[in-house]
Parts: structure tokens; sequence; C-alpha cells
């Protein structure tokens, strides 16, 4: 790839960045999020178009002018967020797309050429199995088998690793050195330094949507990768004070149980304490029931057996608003969905759950000068750029729009701050602002659970950490934390 | 009460049953594509009364059955290919456009029966033929209910089982699936949204177009008001039958058994006033979507295909 | 590769929207041309019919009011569903609801003074019409079913309602022979007053510019309205923000018929002083236009429902000065917003031809 240009609205995602991965080696694509990564791999698999730039495969310059051209070339791509359709089953997840509109399926024979196929590549999978049965796992291998199937040497992986367990990574890598044995060359995106170390050849580092070189691995040390990335010294710990020695219980749970949307049993007896000045880390392998107690947690999950106290005594938790009156505020996953009202000013949105309350209106009517005013302090004090209260919530950029959640959240001075997967997609600068605040309230007193499926997140802002596999809580560590332990809690291993 | 219970009585009735289920099954399995590839058509309420207008007059002047018939599935493509140009390329809200579609549709055939026929009244047209299948027509009871019924009938009772092996058995059937579940997943495997989407709406349209056509030579005449909200009670039954042939087919069947239950008691003229029965189907049609909840087939939620009404963009 | 390819691009100027309607209005027009010149009418002829009928002179602006009354105040009703993502589309049968219960109210206690009894009539229309409409709202609310077929249906069981009340029980008591379906003309104690002598304009014009201010607010300055909004926009996100969805599903559902229903009530007591079968032109549809046209805006669907009322009255004038049916008016009516919707994609997004992201550009 040569002088590879994409912009988008307001944005130039790649600058100039040339990339030339050499034919069966695997090539670490490293950078921090919105580094550009994943939109230069979206332009080489046909997704995005180029303003400027060439591609050449095996030294012959081509066009890609979409998907189905780049697979014709032998690319094939596994997003980040897999490319699967959760209601069909892995053979008909395979076959799609394969054969011209008019032919007929025969699951059969692709059922019996993909266990061949699995068998040998040991990526074991059940081609009639409905792939939202499947845990995350095992779907990341339909998608790599989606593309060993159509015959593909060239595959782009997008991190990876971020829905397995430690172990699970190891395995992962060795599937991926027996790939590139059969001559498949691999592109892998990852912002995690040990993973480059680990697996690559050679790495190709970016910055600001610019390739800022190419090196050979072994030629090279972490620290070394970590400046090049970031483009300064970096931190490698949160600056933190040791939690308060006065801990008191807030929020309890105890044998919680809860179904998922398709009606099956995601909680399966979850029993847990977070206590005031403690920030407690729920780690976990995503799917493992996180989103169910978030969902719970926030009331607009129904429990199906269980109890949650606060303070010591039973509450009920029916209704989401009864929750945030008991001081139990969440900062939610899924920002654009259920964070924020992406259609709102951002003043509006600043008093989404406080709109009912003096001062902001009396009465019925609410007191759009007061609002305003609100809005407008909250984007000073929590530094919210580019943005005026009138402006709307959905103009803001991840981080800021992040900012302005946890600010809204934060101001309600809660006993319990649940914070879900809160740095997800977010940009350096605004990861520490958000670990900061994290911080800064658990100092003044209030207990804070945090839900992440980031294991250098949990690490570096915990007091403790409990670890969630298949619904229920398998473990609890207390520092300093024993890696090894870890990892073997979240594989599901009883300890 | 005796008469009700008579062979003849019930024989009839049934009868009638697939009668009228012939174009609400026919829009609901054409509906039931469009919905799985993402779209809702609400306009198969107007995309059935242009049907059955444009039936209506090409039977007027060629009298050919077969023609009409053709005709009808021109014009539904036409219709459905303006309506996909709104909800595909504009992107345009899909319950809005479809709505004032139909709405509109009742001014356009309007405006067009004046133009065509000059403001006079016709009087009754040659109405749907029955075509009495020989042989199978003969088995008693059987043969009077199933087999001595239009060909629009046969038609619509043929096409549920060819929907079911279209939507699961080829991969056309796939891909519709893939594009109303996980758009972006069709995409990355070069499955054109766009395409396959256009390809829904025009079946669904062209299959509305040809329910349609049952009413104006059912009845022989064509109103503007002829269809009573049947495009939205397919609609319903698409929900009722969780976006399944099989289902859909059923629900059709125990609709039309409740229009010609009312329409026979109307005859027997029972003490029950007549606007009640009216009411029937439109409270049946409440009723389905009130059991509907119940269930769940093989989309992605109760409500639908998971990218229902969600417009693609890369 | 294709044709025609809408692709994102950053939200433009207000001007652009209004550049859209503008558009969509002279495309339909155009259109209508198409038709008028099909009928054998010059269109030039035809549209200068038409326009003198919408304002042609004092007589056909108070029917052109007369006419945007029902429909400014139906499509309030509408927005307010409309901004909380509740899709009404039973207005119709609302409408019709509205004012049966207030026709029957009338009837029932025709004894009672009119001070006492045109605020009761009102009320049960509004509460009538509510319910009818909250009813869909419930179903929402509770079951996540379907408002937009629910009151699809409801229209339909409100009409034959209607009708059935309008053949027997309500039935004019000195009609001879089949007679229309009418009741008998309600106290004069209720009429309401007309606001010149000669024309049908009623007060209740008055009252319809007084609910624009009213839902206006409601919409902008109340808890309420500020709720509604919300869940409409994002559900979700009012959902964990404490808001009570479902609440808020029923109350804008609820709000919205019983608007309609008012609306009824002011067409049996400023106009046609009893209830008659086709007392409504499609007034339930044709303010889904309105509304649409508006912007969902109050003043917005007050200037919309003024101009929609006059091309309804001045298409009268022109089938009776050169036969051109009514429903071309119709026809041009809904197309326009439809092309005004399609049209909307362009605020955010641009259109190109032969779909650029596969084309080369050299750099």
């Amino acid at each position: 790839m040569l002088d590879i240009t994409k912009r988008f609205p307001g944005v130039v995602a790649n600058d100039r960045v040339s990339l030339s991965v050499r034919k069966g080696e695997i090539h670490a694509l490293l950078g921090e999020n919105g580094a550009g990564k994943t939109t230069l791999m979206n332009v080489l698999y046909g997704l995005y178009r180029p303003d400027a730039g060439q591609i050449a495969i095996h030294g012959r310059p081509v066009e890609i002018s979409g998907p189905r051209a780049a697979i014709d070339l032998g690319i094939g791509m596994v997003h980040q967020h897999f490319m699967l359709v959760p209601v069909l089953s892995v053979a008909e997840n395979v076959i799609l797309g394969l054969h011209g509109q008019a032919s007929l399926l025969d699951l059969a024979a692709t059922s019996r050429r993909l266990s061949k196929l699995a068998a040998q590549t040991g990526l074991s999978v059940d081609p009639a199995a409905k792939v939202w049965q499947l845990p995350v796992g095992v779907q990341q291998r339909v998608e790599i088998l989606k593309f060993l199937f159509r015959g593909a040497d060239i595959l782009i992986l997008d991190e990876p690793t971020a829905v397995l367990t430690p172990d699970e990574t190891a395995r992962f890598f060795a599937v991926l050195r027996q790939l590139q044995t059969r001559g498949v060359t691999i592109v892998l995106i990852t912002h995690k330094l040990k993973e480059v170390m680990a697996i690559s050849d050679r790495v190709t580092v970016m910055r600001g949507g610019r390739q800022v070189t190419t090196l050979d691995t072994k030629g090279t040390t972490p620290a070394r990768l970590a400046q090049l990335m970031v483009g300064r010294d970096v931190l490698l710990e949160v600056a933190k004070r040791p939690a308060m020695a006065e801990r008191r219980p807030v929020l309890a749970m105890h044998d919680l149980h809860a179904r998922n949307e398709r009606g099956l049993m995601a909680l399966r007896g979850v029993s847990l304490t977070v206590h005031s000045g403690e920030i407690l880390g729920l780690a976990g392998v995503s799917g493992n029931g996180q989103e169910e107690l978030a969902d719970v947690l926030a009331g607009v999950r129904s429990i199906e057996a269980g109890a949650l106290h606060l303070h010591g005594q039973a509450r009920p938790w029916t209704h989401p608003r009864a929750v945030l009156a008991q001081g139990v505020v969440q900062v939610p996953a899924d920002r654009l969905a259920d964070g924020a009202v992406a259609d709102f000013t951002i003043a509006e949105n600043a008093v989404l759950p406080t709109h009912n309350r003096r001062p902001f209106s009396r009465r019925g009517i609410l007191n759009w000068p007061r609002i305003r005013e609100f809005g407008r302090r909250l984007i000073e004090e929590y530094d919210i750029r580019g943005a005026r209260p009138d402006s709307m919530a959905g103009w803001l950029s991840g981080g800021n729009l992040q900012k302005l959640i946890l600010a809204r959240q934060i101001t309600l001075d809660p006993d319990v701050l649940v914070a879900v997967q809160p740095t997800r997609g977010l940009d350096v600068g605004a990861t520490e602002f958000v670990h900061r605040k994290l911080i800064e309230t658990r100092d003044a007193g209030k207990a804070i659970l945090l839900i992440s499926t980031d294991l250098d997140e949990i690490l570096s802002l915990s007091d403790r950490i409990a670890v969630i596999y298949e619904g229920r809580i398998n473990g609890e560590l207390l520092p300093p934390f024993d890696l090894d332990r870890l990892g073997l809690l979240l594989a599901g291993d009883e300890a | 009460m005796d008469q009700m219970l008579t062979l003849t009585f019930m024989t009839a009735m049934l009868a009638a049953a697939f009668r009228f289920a012939t174009p609400i099954l026919l829009a609901a399995l054409g509906e039931i594509f469009t919905e799985r590839s993402g779209i809702l058509n609400l306009g198969i309420e107007g995309v059935m009364l242009g049907g059955a207008f444009v039936g209506f007059y090409v039977m007027y002047v060629s009298g050919n059955m077969w023609l009409t018939f053709l005709a009808a599935i021109f014009a539904g493509l036409c219709m459905g290919g303006v309506l996909g140009f709104f909800y595909i390329t504009l992107r345009a809200n899909q319950v809005v456009v479809g709505i004032l579609f139909s709405l509109m549709m009742v001014g356009l055939t309007s405006f067009l029966y004046r133009l065509l026929f000059h403001e006079t009244m016709l009087g009754k047209q040659e109405r749907l033929t029955q075509l009495p299948i020989p042989g199978l027509s003969q088995i008693p009871f059987l043969g009077e209910i199933l087999f001595t019924q239009s060909p629009l009938t046969y038609l619509a009772l043929l096409l549920a089982p060819v929907a079911h092996f279209l939507l699961y058995r080829t991969e056309f059937g796939l891909s519709v699936r893939a594009v109303g579940e996980h758009p972006r997943a069709a995409d990355t495997l070069g499955v054109s949204v766009t395409r396959l989407r256009y390809l829904s709406v025009l079946i669904g349209c062209g299959a509305a177009a040809v329910g349609g056509v049952f009413f104006s030579l059912h009845f022989g005449q064509f109103l503007d008001e002829m269809l009573l909200g049947r495009g939205y009670i397919a609609v319903a039954i698409v929900i009722f039958g969780q976006w399944r042939p099989g289902r859909a087919l059923l629900g059709a069947i125990i609709f039309g058994l409740v229009d010609a239950f009312a329409l026979r008691l109307q005859a027997l003229s029972i003490t029950v006033p007549f606007q009640f029965l009216l009411m029937l189907p439109y409270v049946l049609t409440i009723l389905a979507l009130l059991i509907s909840v119940r269930f769940r087939g093989d989309v992605g939620s109760p409500s639908g295909p998971h990218a229902l009404m969600a417009p693609y963009e890369r | 590769m294709s044709l025609l390819v809408a692709r994102e691009r950053p939200l433009t100027s207000p001007l652009v929207y209004t550049l859209i309607v503008l558009g969509g209005a002279l495309l339909a027009l155009l259109l209508g041309a198409v038709l008028m010149a099909l009928w054998g009418v010059s269109p030039l002829q035809g549209y200068r019919e038409l326009f003198m009928g919408m304002f042609g002179s004092a007589h056909s602006i108070s029917e052109s009011l007369l006419k945007a009354t029902p429909l400014i105040i139906i499509s309030l009703g509408i927005a307010i569903a409309f901004s909380a993502s509740a899709w009404n589309i039973g207005a119709e049968g609302q409408f019709y609801m509205g004012a049966l219960a207030a026709t029957a109210c009338a009837l029932v206690f025709s004894q009672a003074p009119g001070y006492l009894l045109w605020p009761l009539t009102l009320i049960v229309a509004m509460v009538v019409g509510g319910i009818w409409a909250a009813l869909a709202g419930y179903l929402r609310a509770r079951y996540g079913i379907n408002e937009i077929i629910v009151t699809v249906m409801l229209n339909y069981i409100a009409m034959y309602f209607v009708q059935y009340m309008l053949a027997s029980p309500l039935r004019e008591t000195q009609a001879r022979g089949v007679g229309y379906p009418q009741t008998d003309v309600i106290p004069q104690t209720i009429w309401l007053p007309r606001l010149a002598p000669g024309l049908r304009l009623h007060v209740g014009f008055l009252l319809a510019v007084a609910l624009v201010f009213v839902v206006y607010m409601l919409l902008r300055h109340t808890t309420l309205g500020y709720r509604l909004r919300a869940v409409g926009y994002n559900w979700r996100a009012a959902r964990h923000a404490g808001i009570g969805v479902s609440n808020a599903l029923i109350w804008a559902m609820g709000l919205s018929g019983a608007l309609a229903g008012l609306a009824g009530q002011l067409e049996v007591t400023g106009v046609h002083r009893r209830l008659l079968w086709g007392i409504s032109p499609g007034y339930g549809f044709l303010a889904i236009v309105v509304t649409l046209l508006g912007n969902r805006h109050p003043f917005g669907i007050f200037i919309a429902a003024i101009l929609l009322a006059a091309l309804d009255f001045g298409a009268q004038t022109m089938q009776r000065g050169t036969g051109v049916p009514v429903a071309l008016v119709h026809t041009i009516q809904y197309l326009m917003v439809i092309l005004v919707v399609g049209g909307g994609v362009l605020r955010t997004h641009r259109l190109t031809l032969f779909d650029p992201l596969f084309r080369r550009r050299e750099a």
C-alpha cells in the first residue's frame, strides 16, 4: 500500500500511509485507538475508497472496488466486532455470498468441507450450530474459517485478542503460526505491545493517521514501541494513592439471577459487595454476563432470583428512576444508545435524569436559563472540547461525549458509580481523563464498580478484582494481583 | 342456527375463506421478503390499490385474465421501484413514506379512473372466473373448498411453499435473511445490500399488486376505497406469522375464515348489526398481534429482523 | 457500482430545508400539470382556477380557514405523538369518536344550560378520543405491539361503530325513508358563534390559534414535553436516565387522540351542528401531511394547515371551473410531502451519480 490517504468529513484518517507486507509474514499494525489502523485495513479490504494512493498485491497494482474484489484477491478481514449473522448457522455464515444468488444452498456439502478444513487448521467448530449460541472465542474461529474456506492467503485480524483470555490468546497465536507455515500472510491490528513482541515478524507503528515507522520486531523493545506509538514517554502506571483504610459495604448483590435477550439464564448467582472508597474491578472475557449485570444494576433488566442490598438493607430494584433515587448511577457501555440523546443539545443531555428537579424545573415548567448554565458548567469543569450548551450532543467525539456523560453522572453525587467499559474506543488523552475522574470520585468516598474487559484498565485502577465467568463470580483477588491466577480465573478454572 | 351447521353451509364458508385469504396471503408472502431484507413497506396498501386499478383497466380493455396479471405485476414492479428509491437510495423514513404513498394512491387511482372512464360509473365487469381442477374438484367437500377456486387462489397457495423454499433453500434467500439481520456482515462478504433490498421490495410490491387484482376482479368493479386496510392487515399477518411463509399462510386462512364468517352471518340476517360483523377482521388483527407477542421465530428479535427500518451505510 | 448513492456529509443550514420544501412543491405541481394536461385542461388555466379558489375572496378565505381549523388541531396532536416517535395514524378514528361522543352527550343532556353543556361535550370528546388513541399507546408500551397497525385498525373499527350509531341508536328522528346517515341537530345553546355574518368561520379557529401556542409551550417548555422528546429521540437513553418510557408513550398517544377528539367536537358544534357521515373528508390523514410539511413544529403546522386547507378548497373551485377532479389535488398534496421527506436526505447526505466510492480519482 503506497501513500494511502483517506478523509472523512472533518478528519484525515489516513495521511499518506505506506505499508508493505511480505508474503508469509505476521505483520503487526500498532497504534492507539484512533490512529487510523482500522481505516487503513478497511481501505485494503475495499470497504472504503482511498482519496489517494495505490495498492499492489504480489507486485501487481490492483484496484479493490469492494469486499468481493478483495476476497477474489485472496484477502480476508476479521473485524473487531464480528461480521457474523447471529441467527444463522455456522455453515450458513460461511456459505453466504459464496455462490451466485440463483444457486441452491448445499449446506450438507459445505458442512463436510468445513469440518475437514477445521480439522486441518485446528479451528474446530460445529457447522450446524447457530452462531449466537457459540462463545466469542469459537465465533472468532468461524470468522477465520469463513475466509480460509474462500482460499484467502492474506488475513487481516483487527484486535483479535480483545475477546480472549490470556490462555486462549496463547492457543490462538499457535493457530496463527500454523497458518503462517501454510503460507498465509497475516496482518495483526493491535494496540498491545506484548502481542506485537510475542507473535509478529515486523511491526508498523501508526500515530494520528500517519505511519511512524516499520521495524523488525527482533530489533526493538516494548519501551521503544510505546514511545513511537504515543509520541512521548508514557506513564505506565496511573498515579493513585492506596484506597482509604476505612471502608463500609455499600452495595451488596446476593445470588443474582437474570436472563438475557434470548431468554437464557445469563446471570447464575452473582454475589458481590462494593465498598465505599474503593474501585472494585469486575474482570471477565466479553459475553460472560457483564452486560446483563450492568443492566440489572441500572434497573432496566429484571431479576429472576436474588436480592440487592444498599447500606445493608434490601431494596426493590424495579425501575431506573428508583435506582437513581437510591444513589446508584451508571456510566453505560454503549454511550450513544444508552448514555446520551444524540439529537438533544448538550444542555438538554446534562439534565436528562434531573430535568424534573429544582432548579431545572418548577411545577412542570422548564427553566431554560438554569439548564443552559448547568450545561456550561459541565463543559468547563470536564473540559468538553469544541462544545457550547446549545450544540448537539451527537456532534461530540467519543471522548468528549463520554466526558459529558461522566460529568452528568458524577454530578448526581451518587453513593455507587457503576462504570461499564468507560474508555472503550477513546484516545489516550480521554482515557487518562476518565481514569483520573474515577479515582477522584473514589477518593471522595464513593463506591465504584468498574466493569471492563480491558485487563490493563482493571489492573491499573482496581483496589480489588473480581472475575466473572459464565454468569458467576469465579473468584476475587487482592493486591498485589497475581496475574497467573487472574488468567486461570478468567478461563473459568476454579481457584 | 340450524342453517349454520349444514354441510353445504360449511363447505361454502370454507371455500370463501380460501378466497378471502388470497389477496392477503399474496401481499403477506411478498412482504415477508421485504421485511426480511430490512425494509418495512407500509406502502403495500397503496400498491395493492394500484394493482387493483391496473388490473381492472386491463381486464376492461383486453378481457384477458393472464394479460391482466402481467400488467398488474408490471405496475407493482414500477411502484416498487419508486418506493425502493425512497426507502433505500434516499434512506427516507419508511413508516412515513409508506403511509403517505398508500394515501396518495387513493387520490391517484381515483383521478385515473375518472380520466380513463370519463366519470361514467361502469356496470360490473367480468368477474374472476373459477377454474375447477379436473378430477380433484370432484372430491367431496375438499374438492369444492380447495379445488374449485380462481387461478389467483391456486397461485397464492402454491406460492407459500415456493416462498419457503426460496427463503431457506437458496443463496438468494440466505442473502436476504443476512441483509435484514446484519447488513454489514453481508456487505463484507461481497453481498450487495442495496441490490438485495431493491429485489426484495420489488418482490413484495409485485406480489401485493397481484393481490390487489383480486379485489377488482372478484368484485368486478373498482372503487378507490375498496381495500379497507387489507394491505395493513397483510403486514399484521407477517408479524403474526413471525416472518415465516408457513405461518403467514395459517394467519391468512384464519383471517379469511373470519371474513367469510362475517359475510355469511350477514346473509343470514342474524340480529347482530352488520357493522359489528364488518369490524371483526380489524378486531381480529389486533388480537393476532397480541397473540404473536407470545411467540418468537427464527428472526433476530420478537419485533422482527434486527436491521428492520435501519438504512445501511458503509 | 451503483447508479445513485447517498453519502454522509456535515449537517447543512436550515436554508437547505426551505429549498427542499420548495423543490418538493415544485415537482409535485409539475406532476399535477402533467395530469391536468392528460385531462385535457391547460395547466395554466387549471392552476389559475385553483389559486383563485384558494384566496380569491372573503368567502374563500373564510372557507379555507374553516377547513384549516380541524387540520391545525389534529396536526398539533399528531406532532405530539410523532415527537415521542409514537406513530399515530389513527387520528381519523379518534376524530370520529370525539365527534360521536360530543354529539351523543349534547343530545342526551340537551336540557342542560349551554355554559355547562359545551365544556362537558368538549371534555367528553377529548377523553373518548384520548382513550381511543391511548389504547394503541398502551399496547405498544406494554406488549411492544406496532402502534401503526393498531391505530389503522382502530380507524376502521371507529368508522363502523359511528356508522352503526348513525344507522340506529342516534339516527335522526324525523328521517324519512332511507335518509342521510345523520343525527338530530344539537341544542342551539352550544352552537359556536360565527366570526362574521354570512361566513361560516367560527370562534373555534381562534381556539386553534391558541392551541398552537399551548402545544409549542408543552413541547418546548414543560418537563412532560421534554420527556416525550427524549423518548422519541432515544428511548433507551431516556430509560437509563429514569424517564418512564411507557408513560411517555401512553401520554403522547392520549394527548394526540384528545386533540383529534377536540377537533371533532368543534366540527360538530361549530360547523354542522350535528354528527353526519362524512363529517371528516379525511382530515385525520391529511393532518399527517400537514404535520410533516410543517416539520412537526407548531408554527410550521399552522402555516402548512392553512396552505393545504386552501388547496383543498381551491380544488373544489377548480373542479367546478375546469372539471378536473379534486382527487388530483389530493394526489399532489401527498406527493409533495413524500418528495419533501425523501429530499430530507439532502440535509445530511450528498447524492452522487455513479458512486465515486470505487471511482479512481488521481491524487
